[in-house]
């Protein structure tokens, strides 16, 4: 009877404890891949504005020479551009939308960062892209503030919570 | 009289006193409002049917029917 409570109380603990890390380590996980983001858009600027590549090369070479973790969305939005014939660029961008929220803990407003970067894209000369370019890293920065201060104050506790929390149903239930 | 259910109800008021001071740190003061809240209804669902059976006893001694 008594390894059976262990057991069954050390059961209540770990998986609680994992519950906790998983909700806090999202929040760390989203400022990595931001950070990761960021790398992959400079690349895909310098590869535009100084390379002179077209679209799907200059894509292809940012899944190249980026961190695979981020980069494979480019390698996914060239492999759409190149086989659909009637949409544009922002089509394309918009059809990973929904799978980066769930695989990389992205927010919506780092999505739609990412979707406003896809609408410019290819529509105007290499000046203007550059500018953009800008534009859109500088965001990029203010949303990398933002993910810091959220994940200094939200992750330790989320841990923390997990295990009280299990530790007080063990308590309870005893 | 069960002297476990002492150390039990103080031990959940350890568990408490630290999560409170968690969550006020992470400036979430509601929610450690919340817990604190069920915090107590729970212990009083354990100490309930021990106070009912002091009154039925306090009424008994004084014949209080």
């Amino acid at each position: 009877m008594i390894a059976l409570k262990l057991i069954g109380g050390s059961l209540i603990i770990f998986s609680s404890t994992m519950l906790g890390f998983y909700y806090g380590n999202r929040y760390s996980k989203r400022m990595e891949n931001l950070i990761l983001l960021e790398n992959c858009i400079k690349i895909l600027e310098t590869e535009i504005v100084y390379g002179a590549y077209p679209l799907p090369e200059a894509l292809f070479n940012v899944y190249r020479k980026g961190n695979k973790k981020v980069s494979y969305i480019f390698e996914k939005i060239r492999v759409h551009l190149l086989t659909d014939k009637e949409a544009d660029v922002f089509n394309s961008f918009s059809t990973i939308a929904q799978e980066i929220k769930e695989k990389l803990n992205f927010k919506t407003e780092d999505i739609e960062l990412l979707l406003s970067l896809g609408r410019t894209l290819g529509s105007s000369d290499r000046k203007d892209q550059e500018k953009n370019f800008k534009i859109i890293l500088n965001q990029l920065q203010v949303l990398q503030k933002e993910a810091k201060k959220e994940r200094d104050k939200n992750e330790r506790m989320y841990k923390n919570l997990g295990i009280l929390m299990g530790i007080a149903i063990l308590i309870i239930l005893l | 009289m069960d002297i476990s259910l002492i150390f039990k109800i103080a031990s959940i008021g350890i568990l408490l006193g630290i999560l409170n001071i968690i969550l006020d740190k992470a400036d979430k003061k509601e929610f450690s409002y919340i817990v604190t809240l069920v915090g107590v209804i729970i212990v009083f669902g354990m100490v309930i049917t021990l106070i009912s059976r002091l009154f039925d006893n306090i009424r008994a001694i004084f014949q209080l029917y």
